[in-house]
C-alpha cells in the first residue's frame, strides 16, 4: 500500500515484508492520484517482486500503469482497501515508516498542508483569473470616469454652463476644461481639430455666457480634475486592450461569439472559464440578471430575457420583442464556445459562421410587434413568497 | 459554562457590558478574524461571535448538546476562511483533529494561511466535497461531520461524506441555507424535506434550530447516524 510516507508490502494484510520511505512523497502521491506510478513506487514494486511473491495487489488506479511495465499486479478489492485505510496509522508504525501515532498524524498534516499550498499555487496561475480582475478593473474605471465627469460638468458649469449642452462626448468636454478661463477656449478648440462651424459656435456662446467669474485657484483645481479624467481614459483603453488580448489567449471562441468584454464579463460572473463551460446555455443567457431571475422564480412573474448578454451588440440593437430569442441563440453558441475553450482549445472556425447564419435567418423573418402586455402575470405564481 | 473556569474550553466572558461565548485559544496570540482576545487567569480565550459563526449562533439558540469536546475528530465540509473551524480547533485541542475541506481557492488560501498553518490539529484539504474519495488518503474516520456548503444538493453531499468517514453513532451538524436549495419554497418546508432525506438515509434527527436573528434563512440540523 502507498501512504504519505512511503510504500508497504504486506503479506495477508498483516505482516510487513518490505517497506520504504519516499524521498519525495509529494511528487509520488501526486502521480498516484493521477493514476500514474512515480519512479520510487516503480522501484519499490520491482524490489517487491524479488521477495518471492507471486502476485502483488495494489490500489486500483495503479494497476494499468504497473501492468504495462510487465509487473505482476492485480487490483485490491475495495473492502480490503477500506480495511487498510482504517488501520493505516497502525500499519505505518509497524512497518517502521513512523515511530508513533502522533508522528503519523503530524506527517499526514504536513503532507496535506504542502499539497494544499501546491494546489492553491497552481489554481492561482490560471489566466482566466486575470480576465476576471481586468474586466472588473475596467468596469470600476468606467464608473469612476462617469462620476468624475458629472462632477466636472457641474463644477465647470458654474463658469461656463452652456458648454455642456454643446459637447456631449465626456472626453472632449474634459479636454476643453483644460483651457481654464472660458475666454481662452479658442486655442484648445484648435488643438482638438473640431469642425470649424462647431468651434465657432462654442466660441460665440462663450462670449455671451451667463456663467460667473472664477478665481484662478478654482480653475486650476478643475483643470487638474480634467487632466485626471484624461489619464483615467488612457488607463481605460489600456485595460480594454488587455482584456481583448487575454481573452484571445484564454477564450478565443467565447470572444468571437460574445465579443471580448462581454465574454470577459460572463467569465467573471460565472467565476472562471471552467465554470462557464459547465453552465447550461439557459443559465448563461441570464447571467448578471440574478435578481430578476430569482424574483421571477419566487413570484411567477416573467423571467428575464438577458443579463450581461444585453450588452451584446446583436441583442441590444434588436427590437425589444426579438431580444429574447437572439439572446437565447447567442447563449447557446457561447455555451458551446466556452466548452471548446475550456476543454479543447484552439479556434473553431465553424462556430462564427453558424451564429451568423442563424442571426440572418432571424432577421429575414422579423416578427411583428406584439400587442401591449396585460398587467396580470401570465403564469400562476409558483410557490410561496419568502418572508 | 461559567466565567473564570480554567478547565473549560468554552466559557462566558463579559466584553463591553455584554456576555459572549469564548473558546480557549489553541494558538495563543493569534486572532483569526479580528475577534477579541481576553485573558482569564493568564489563559487566552477568543470571543466567539455568533454573527460570524453559525455554530456559536446555534449554541446560543439552544443547541442541547454540542457534540464537540477535547480530542474529538471532525470533518468540516465548506470550511471557508476558517472562522468557525478555528473555534472548533480551540475546543478539540491538541488530541483532536479537524479536516477542513474547501474548494474555492480565494477563501481556501485564507484558511491555510490564517488557520491551518498555525494549528497542529487542523488539516487543510483543497478538494470538492462532492468527490469525497479524493481525500480518502488523508482523512481517517471522525466523530463529527460538520457541513456548511451552500449547494442545492448539500444534504446528499453531506450524507455521502458521512457514509465514508463518520464513525458509527457519530454526529452530523448540517447547516441548511434554504435559499441555496430552492428559493420558491418556504424555509420551514425545506428544512422538513432535508430532514426527511436524512431520516430516509438512516439518520435520526436530534434537533433543528433556526439561526435567526444571527443568520436569516439558515438552520442547523443536528443528526446522528444510526449504528
Amino acid at each position: 500500500m502507498a501512504t504519505e510516507m512511503g510504500c508497504i508490502l504486506l503479506e495477508d494484510l498483516k505482516t510487513t515484508i518490505l517497506s520504504k520511505r519516499f524521498e519525495k512523497p509529494l511528487e509520488e502521491l501526486a502521480a498516484i492520484t493521477k493514476g500514474e506510478a512515480g519512479p520510487e513506487l516503480v522501484a519499490f514494486v520491482k524490489e517487491a517482486v524479488t521477495k518471492s511473491v507471486t502476485i502483488i495487489s495494489v490500489e486500483p488506479p495503479l494497476v494499468s500503469t504497473l501492468v504495462s511495465l510487465g509487473l505482476p499486479v492485480e487490483e485490491t478489492e475495495s473492502s480490503v482497501l477500506e480495511e487498510l485505510r482504517t488501520n493505516k496509522t497502525q500499519l505505518m508504525i509497524e512497518a517502521g515508516l513512523v515511530s508513533s501515532e502522533t508522528e503519523a498524524r503530524e506527517v499526514v498534516r504536513r503532507f496535506a498542508l504542502a499539497a494544499a499550498e501546491e494546489k492553491l499555487r497552481e489554481m492561482s496561475t490560471s489566466l482566466d483569473l486575470h480576465v476576471i480582475q481586468s474586466i472588473q478593473a475596467l468596469d470600476e474605471v468606467d464608473k469612476t470616469i462617469n462620476e468624475f465627469i458629472s462632477r466636472l460638468r457641474e463644477w465647470y458649469g458654474l463658469h461656463f454652463p452652456e458648454l455642456a449642452s454643446y459637447v456631449s462626448d465626456p472626453i472632449s468636454y474634459a479636454k476643453m476644461t483644460l483651457a481654464g478661463e472660458r475666454s481662452r477656449i479658442t486655442s484648445i478648440l484648435k488643438e482638438m481639430h473640431l469642425p470649424e462651424e462647431r468651434g465657432e459656435k462654442i466660441i460665440s456662446v462663450s462670449l455671451r455666457s451667463k456663467g460667473g467669474a472664477m478665481r484662478p485657484e478654482d480653475l486650476e483645481v478643475i483643470k487638474t480634475l480634467g487632466e485626471e479624467i484624461l489619464r483615467l481614459n488612457d488607463l481605460r483603453s489600456k485595460l480594454t486592450k488587455h482584456v481583448e488580448d487575454t481573452m484571445m489567449k484564454v477564450a478565443p471562441n467565447v470572444s468571437s461569439m460574445a465579443g471580448a468584454t462581454v465574454g470577459a464579463r460572463l467569465i467573471s460572473k460565472a467565476g472562471g472559464l471552467n465554470r462557464l463551460a459547465q453552465m447550461p446555455a439557459s443559465t448563461i443567457q441570464v447571467l448578471g440578471a440574478e435578481k430578476a431571475l430569482f424574483r421571477a422564480m419566487r413570484t411567477g412573474s416573467r423571467p428575464p430575457k438577458h443579463g450581461v448578454l444585453f450588452q451584446h451588440s446583436e441583442v441590444h440593437s434588436a427590437p425589444k420583442w426579438e431580444r429574447g430569442r437572439i439572446a437565447r441563440l447567442i447563449a447557446g453558441k457561447i455555451a458551446i464556445a466556452a466548452r471548446i475553450d475550456a476543454y479543447r482549445g484552439g479556434e473553431e472556425p465553424n462556430l462564427a459562421g453558424a451564429l451568423k447564419r442563424r442571426l440572418e435567418e432571424i432577421k429575414a423573418q422579423p416578427r411583428k410587434e406584439p400587442p401591449p402586455r396585460k398587467e396580470e402575470p401570465r403564469w400562476p405564481r409558483r410557490g410561496r413568497r419568502r418572508h | 459554562m461559567e466565567e473564570d473556569a480554567t478547565n473549560q474550553t468554552i466559557i462566558w466572558v463579559e466584553v463591553n457590558h455584554s456576555k459572549w461565548l469564548a473558546t480557549l485559544s489553541f494558538a495563543p496570540g493569534l486572532s483569526v478574524y479580528d475577534e477579541k482576545i481576553v485573558k482569564r487567569r493568564n489563559v487566552e480565550f477568543r470571543v466567539w461571535n455568533p454573527f460570524r459563526s453559525k455554530l456559536a449562533a446555534a449554541s446560543l439558540k439552544g443547541l442541547h448538546h454540542l457534540p464537540l469536546q477535547r480530542g474529538s475528530s471532525v470533518l468540516y465540509l465548506g470550511v471557508s476562511t476558517g472562522t468557525t473551524a478555528s473555534h472548533i480547533s480551540d475546543i478539540i485541542g491538541g488530541e483532536g483533529v479537524l479536516y477542513g475541506v474547501e474548494f474555492a481557492p480565494r477563501v481556501a488560501r485564507e484558511f491555510v494561511e490564517k488557520v491551518a498553518k498555525h494549528r497542529s490539529n487542523v488539516v487543510p484539504i483543497v478538494e470538492d466535497a462532492r468527490h469525497h474519495e479524493k481525500y480518502k488518503a488523508i482523512v481517517s474516520n471522525v466523530d463529527v461531520v460538520y457541513a456548511d456548503i451552500a449547494q442545492p444538493d448539500q444534504t446528499e453531499i453531506s450524507i455521502r461524506n458521512c457514509r465514508s468517514y463518520l464513525k458509527p453513532d457519530g454526529d452530523m451538524l448540517l447547516i441548511v441555507k434554504t435559499p441555496s436549495i430552492d428559493v420558491t419554497r418556504s424555509p420551514e418546508e425545506i428544512v422538513q424535506s432535508e430532514s426527511n432525506k436524512l431520516v430516509a438515509n438512516d439518520f435520526h434527527i436530534l434537533q433543528s434550530i433556526n439561526l435567526e436573528p444571527f443568520d436569516s434563512a439558515h438552520w442547523l440540523i443536528h443528526a446522528k447516524m444510526k449504528v
